[in-house]
């Protein structure tokens, strides 16, 4: 595998929180980083670190194949609009969607020796209760955007991927850790402040960033082309989650379990004020309807063709915990 | 539900295993048969005979072909119990017609055929079904009747006197109807058929006889074994599928897991009994599911307390961690069970648990009136001096260096400070020769 130049990798949300623990373990592992940011992103995270930036957008084609280094081995796509509000729904298509596909487009151009597409465990049939890569993915016809925007991203890349790009998918469950911005992490804040009105009815599975990080460096070098690799966890209902971010804080939790029809009749409520107010409401009836589903996660391929290796709930907590407290996010 | 499921796979493979022998023993028959008849009759006039026992061996195969240990298939024991009756009776009668040399129809049933229609009578009694037996019974005993019905049709044979006539009749004319070879004696199938049918009554007693006692075998396996108490929900579907999982002891390395309340018997002194055990019940039940939700084996459990073992009844790759979690959403747990008694003005209950890894002997241990699944060895009662370590060190978990050496070899947490283990000065444990490197959470 060493040829005796250092392997180049081309990353896509480089900025995210994913992001920083994919380039911070490539960096670590003497890649050869380009990344892609946009005019506006916060690079300040990685200090002085060595990364060829190169300003660009994913819904601008000629900007990435710019930013592309001829040949690369390989292409990282970890950025996405994460967001799970339906007023987001138009720049999340733009981005989630035809960035995809403009990235592929260059890909191909710039011929790419390989490309990492990161999806997520969302587009398979969340109904069952228990998924694997064999399950169907029903995706395309969910009304949640996120869900929808990323299974036709994913589509995109397989028909890549029969017009001859090399690509890989990876599909991580929910991730858990350092850098979290404001996904799992706001559990933390909400709970230390006391605002959590009641616990979300369902359970999901859990994945440590760094393990995702990890996988997906190892999907490039010893994935499948063209297979799906879904990066479950620690299998724990939401209960247990909130339970253990208020033994790590001293703080008191709510020991109710919302019914999930309250729970999505809030989320209604929510939407509705924000229809006036135009502020982005705490719980959105796609964020409700995310809590309310019980779906484990067999990441069997992952584990034995990757290395896989997942993290206990506490650990995971505790690494995002350790991150919020110095990064002054947390007391 | 499940339980009847469990009872009725053990009796399927019973008779399963019981056609198994009938199939053996039926060979043995006709292998045993065919040497006599070949010695008495010759190779050559034996032929049509020994036709007849390889088609009966043959259809033993057939049946143990299409029959399976996972289903019930007593229809398919009853049709091959029809055939057989059709194919012996007929066989032996078609042996005659084909032998060189021609006797009276009616002989051709002598010769004590009837016994070999008992032997299969109580060969179907292997497959511990009373309702096979007794269908095999009868159409054993009708293929029977229907030969002397054919016989007695035949030309030149003649009927003899019915049985209960009343008229009296001569010592010189019973002796010339019994030894007139063309002659067909009704008393004689008649009382043939009901000697078949009272050994098809014993034979079918003995079946249901085996019956209920594989039936409250499996009933008691099932008791002792309770799977689902002990197992995580996926250990039990996994083992499931296994023919014998407790059968040999076994060497292994797991982690064992002691956990215990601390200072529980002062929180509850002068409490209505009723109601400790009610709190200890709820702990215990929210220990164990810690126990289950991480994949391990609950062993047992100990006064207020519990024992737990991880990679067992087989190696996962990632005991260690899988114990630590246990350890920890047991702590989890219990922080939000004082919360609630907190708010209720009671004082708080501690949980103290040890941790170890190492080698253990995976068994059946006890007498006959108690068996118990479990490990056994150096490793548990290490982890339980750890336990009662914690008191000394006010720690709410210490785990053997042993063990956060297999954590860090597992490889699924790389950074030991995010597990909240922080290193104790070595310590001597009794028992134990060289003093042991400790770890511990504080409480």
């Amino acid at each position: 595998m060493s040829e005796g130049r250092p392997r180049r990798a081309f990353v896509t949300g480089a900025t995210g929180f994913l992001g920083k623990h994919l380039v911070e373990q490539l960096l670590d592992q003497g890649w050869q980083v380009t990344a892609l940011h946009r005019r506006d992103s916060d690079r300040s995270f990685y200090g002085e670190r060595v990364i060829t930036w190169v300003e660009g957008s994913l819904q601008d084609q000629a900007s990435l194949a710019a930013a592309i280094p001829m040949e690369v081995d390989r292409v990282f796509h970890v950025a996405a609009n994460t967001s799970i509000w339906a007023r987001e729904a138009e720049v999340q298509r733009r981005i989630n969607v035809e960035g995809t596909r403009n990235l592929l487009a260059a890909a191909l151009t710039r011929r790419a020796r390989r490309l990492v597409h990161v999806s997520t465990w969302s587009v398979y049939d969340l109904h069952r209760p228990e998924i694997d890569e064999a399950t169907p993915q029903t995706g395309g016809s969910s009304w949640i955007g996120y869900v929808r925007t990323k299974w036709q991203a994913e589509q995109a890349v397989k028909t890549a991927a029969e017009r001859g790009l090399d690509a890989v998918i990876v599909n991580p469950a929910h991730i858990l850790g350092r850098y979290d911005p404001g996904t799992w992490s706001r559990m933390f804040l909400m709970v230390d402040q006391g605002r959590l009105p009641g616990i979300p009815p369902g359970s999901g599975s859990f994945a440590h960033a760094a393990a995702v990080a990890s996988a997906i460096i190892a999907a490039g070098d010893r994935g499948r082309r063209g297979q799906n690799y879904l990066l479950g966890g620690a299998d724990h209902s939401f209960h247990e989650v909130i339970a253990e971010i208020g033994f790590r804080l001293g703080a008191k939790v709510p020991s109710r379990v919302l019914p999930a029809a309250a729970l999505r009749a809030a989320a209604r409520l929510q939407a509705l004020k924000a229809r006036f107010t135009g502020e982005r409401p705490e719980l959105t009836p796609e964020g409700a309807e995310m809590v309310c589903h019980r779906t484990r996660i067999a990441s069997t391929r992952a584990i034995d063709e990757l290395g896989y290796r997942p993290a206990p709930l506490y650990y995971m907590l505790a690494d995002c915990h350790t991150w919020l407290k110095t990064a002054g996010l947390l007391r | 539900m499940r339980r009847q499921e469990h009872v009725d796979r053990a009796l399927r493979a019973e008779a399963y295993k019981g056609l198994q022998l009938a199939v053996v023993l039926r060979a043995l028959a006709c292998v045993v048969i065919t040497g006599y008849l070949v010695w008495e009759i010759g190779f050559a006039r034996a032929v049509p005979i020994l036709t007849m026992l390889l088609v009966l061996m043959a259809l033993g195969l057939v049946q143990l072909a299409l029959r399976t240990p996972e289903r019930d298939q007593a229809w398919l024991a009853a049709l091959f119990a029809a055939v057989d009756g059709a194919v012996i009776v007929g066989g032996v009668l078609a042996a005659g017609h084909f032998d060189t040399i021609a006797l009276p129809p009616p002989m051709r049933l002598g010769f004590d055929t009837v016994l070999f229609l008992a032997g299969f009578i109580a060969l179907s009694s292997l497959g511990n079904a009373p309702a096979v037996v007794i269908w095999s019974g009868v159409t054993m005993s009708a293929c029977w009747l229907a030969g002397w019905i054919w016989v007695g049709l035949q030309p030149g044979v003649v009927i003899g006197a019915m049985p209960h006539s009343q008229q009296l009749v001569s010592r010189d004319e019973i002796i010339a109807a019994l030894t007139n070879p063309w002659m067909v004696l009704p008393p004689v199938p008649l009382r043939q058929i009901e000697g078949l049918l009272l050994i098809t009554a014993i034979t079918a007693t003995a079946a249901y006889r085996a019956r209920r006692m594989v039936r409250r075998q499996a009933e008691a396996d099932r008791a002792r074994l309770n799977l689902s108490r002990y197992f995580s929900p996926t250990v039990v579907e996994d083992l499931s599928g296994m023919d014998d999982p407790f059968g040999e002891a076994r060497q292994l390395s797991v982690a064992v897991l002691f956990a215990d309340l601390v200072g529980f018997t002062r929180a509850t002194a002068g409490h209505d009994p009723h109601q400790v055990i009610t709190l200890v019940r709820e702990v215990q039940r929210g220990l164990a599911r810690a126990v289950f939700a991480c994949g391990g084996t609950l062993d047992k459990f100990l006064g207020d307390g519990l024992m737990a073992s991880f990679g067992t009844p087989r190696p996962t790759g990632h005991e260690a961690t899988d114990a630590l979690a246990a350890a920890r959403s047991m702590l989890v747990a219990m922080a939000s069970l004082n919360q609630d008694r907190e708010r209720r003005g009671e004082a708080p209950i501690l949980l103290s648990i040890g941790l170890h890894f190492g080698p253990v002997t995976l068994g059946n241990i006890g007498d006959e009136n108690r068996i118990e699944y479990t490990v056994v060895g150096e490793t548990v009662n290490v982890a339980s001096r750890l336990e009662k370590l914690t008191r000394e060190h006010h720690a709410a978990l210490i785990a053997s260096d042993a063990f956060v050496r297999r954590l860090s070899a597992e490889a699924q947490v790389h950074d030991l400070t995010a597990t909240g283990l922080v290193r104790l000065p070595d310590q001597t444990i009794r028992g134990l020769d060289a003093p042991l490197g400790l770890w511990q959470i504080a409480r």
